[in-house]
């Protein structure tokens, strides 16, 4: 395994690192939304992000004619103004009743998944470009998608030794944080904000499969064995870390040669359901 | 009315509601060291009441003046009816009321000992280290106090604190609030409908009919058994 490491790290490094990264990342944001029952947001975020890639794509923004048409900077700003402003009204929206917010998330997914095919169903290679950001590919990330990778998560690590448990109060009950008087409004909008980001990027990046799963799938897992919150908080990320690090090396395999972005998130999708079924028994 | 202590919070010609007022001329004065049971039907405005005086809704008309300990909130405990966070992710007892204290500066030995003295006190010593999630809904309560305690507060508002316990539940967690509110000198807000309870535990009982406020001795609902 350490030989396959040290030839295809060379080969993937970006690509490879890109994942990793946000196999770190992605499970602190499903935290937040496990915690406030918003798991379907995570989906829907990240599909409005790519209705604005296909908006993009729809206006020739960032095509470079490569066959990876949507590598452009501006596009990836348009795509996570979408996945921002879906973080944010899902964020807001959080304060009305659960039916209520999960008929919203399912809304946003559905339309940003069928107005983005719409879009692009007589683009020539808009097509192939969206079904490449609803499927996953981990290969096509760049070095510059690592470093936004890596500026995420250090960011995201900032904000957690710095507010961890403001956040966690916020995200969990924000009627008592409200009546102790944190800025709770101002809060729910700048976690909007940046899980937007973050999703909007890792679909970008590795493809809504990928995302999705690594936001929610590990905080799935560790909620059926954690015994704390602490808990939680550090082994959801090293699960995801550990089954994206599986999965890649078993996509690989000779006479195997699986995408890695399906591989991880059906690896992470049996652990968790592997840990469900032992906890019921 | 024999309990004077400083006053926290007072009311002057106070209209409460979103839209409508649903109360209005509220005159309303908090000391330290009350028990204040607040009640009235379902609809009334008294959630409506708590939120304004706590100046989270604005009032309609008329003013709230709490005392300057109580302008940053960190003098101030709130008990939700429900934790609604608890059962999404494994969070036990000493997670859960130390999140309580995450807005005041202090230190990590500080804040373990407030929050274990809290615990304590409301006699979840041996649970601290047990999932939320698998306590008993008393249990639950009594982790939502402790939070709230675990701020050394001067005003305590509990929404519903003996919602669907059972009688001999409900008496034993009045009896433990009662008894923290004289050990600490915190007054205790209660909006509740339980007058079985108002009649053993209260020193002072609001009462709401109509769009009015009356402030009514407890004897009045057959208390009080407390001593003031």
């Amino acid at each position: 395994m350490m030989d396959w490491l040290g030839e295809t790290m060379g080969l993937f490094f970006a690509a490879y690192g890109t994942a990793l990264a946000l196999a770190l990342l992605l499970p602190w944001l499903g935290v937040l939304l496990v915690l406030r029952q918003r798991v379907f947001t995570a989906a829907a975020v990240a599909q409005s992000a790519a209705f604005g890639f296909a908006v993009g794509l729809y206006f020739g923004i960032g095509d470079d004619h490569s066959g990876h048409g949507h590598d452009g900077p501006l596009l990836l700003l348009l795509g996570a103004s979408f996945g921002v402003f879906a973080g944010m009204f899902s964020m807001q929206r959080l304060r009305t009743a659960a039916a209520g917010l999960e008929s919203w998330s399912a809304v946003l997914f559905l339309l940003g998944s069928s107005g983005s095919m719409l879009l692009l169903s007589n683009s020539p290679h808009g097509m192939q470009d969206i079904q490449r950001l609803q499927l996953s590919s981990l290969l096509g990330a760049t070095p510059l998608d690592l470093a936004i990778a890596v500026a995420l998560l250090a960011a995201t690590l900032v904000a957690g030794i710095w507010c961890g448990p403001r956040i966690l109060l916020v995200a969990s009950d924000e009627g008592v944080a409200q009546v102790l008087g944190l800025p709770v409004r101002a809060w729910r909008t700048t976690l909007g904000v940046f899980i937007g980001l973050c999703l909007s990027f890792a679909i970008h990046a590795t493809g809504l499969l990928f995302a999705f799963g690594c936001t929610v799938l590990p905080v799935l897992f560790v909620r059926e064995v954690a015994p704390s919150l602490r808990a939680v908080l550090w082994l959801a990320p090293s699960v995801s870390v550990a089954t994206v690090g599986l999965a890649l090396w078993l996509a690989q395999l000779e006479g195997l040669d699986l995408p890695p972005g399906q591989t991880a998130v059906a690896v992470q999708a049996a652990v968790v359901a592997l840990a469900m079924a032992m906890r019921r028994r | 009315m024999t309990t004077r202590g400083e006053v926290l919070l007072q009311t002057h010609g106070l209209a409460v509601g979103r839209r409508v007022p649903l109360l209005r001329d509220v005159a309303w004065e908090l000391h330290s060291g009350q028990c204040w049971f607040l009640l009235g039907p379902n609809g009334a405005g008294k959630s409506t009441l708590l939120l304004t005086a706590l100046g989270l809704l604005p009032p309609l008309a008329g003013s709230v003046s709490l005392h300057e300990s109580l302008w940053s909130r960190r003098s101030l405990g709130f008990v939700p009816q429900q934790d609604a966070s608890a059962v999404t992710l494994p969070i036990t007892v000493a997670e859960f009321v130390a999140l309580g204290l995450c807005d005041l500066p202090m230190s990590k030995a500080e804040l373990h000992e407030r929050r274990d003295r809290a615990i304590a006190a409301m006699g979840m010593a041996l649970a601290s280290s047990q999932k939320v999630a698998e306590l008993s809904l008393g249990q639950r309560r009594r982790t939502l106090v402790a939070r709230a305690m675990a701020r050394q507060p001067r005003l305590l508002v509990i929404d519903e604190p003996t919602a669907n316990l059972d009688p001999e539940t409900s008496m034993r967690f009045a009896a433990d609030l009662d008894r923290l509110r004289r050990e600490t000198g915190v007054c205790i807000v209660h909006a509740a409908h339980d007058l079985l309870l108002a009649s053993q535990f209260a020193t002072h009982v609001a009462r709401i009919v109509g769009d009015r406020l009356e402030v009514v001795e407890p004897a009045a609902i057959g208390g009080p058994t407390v001593p003031r």
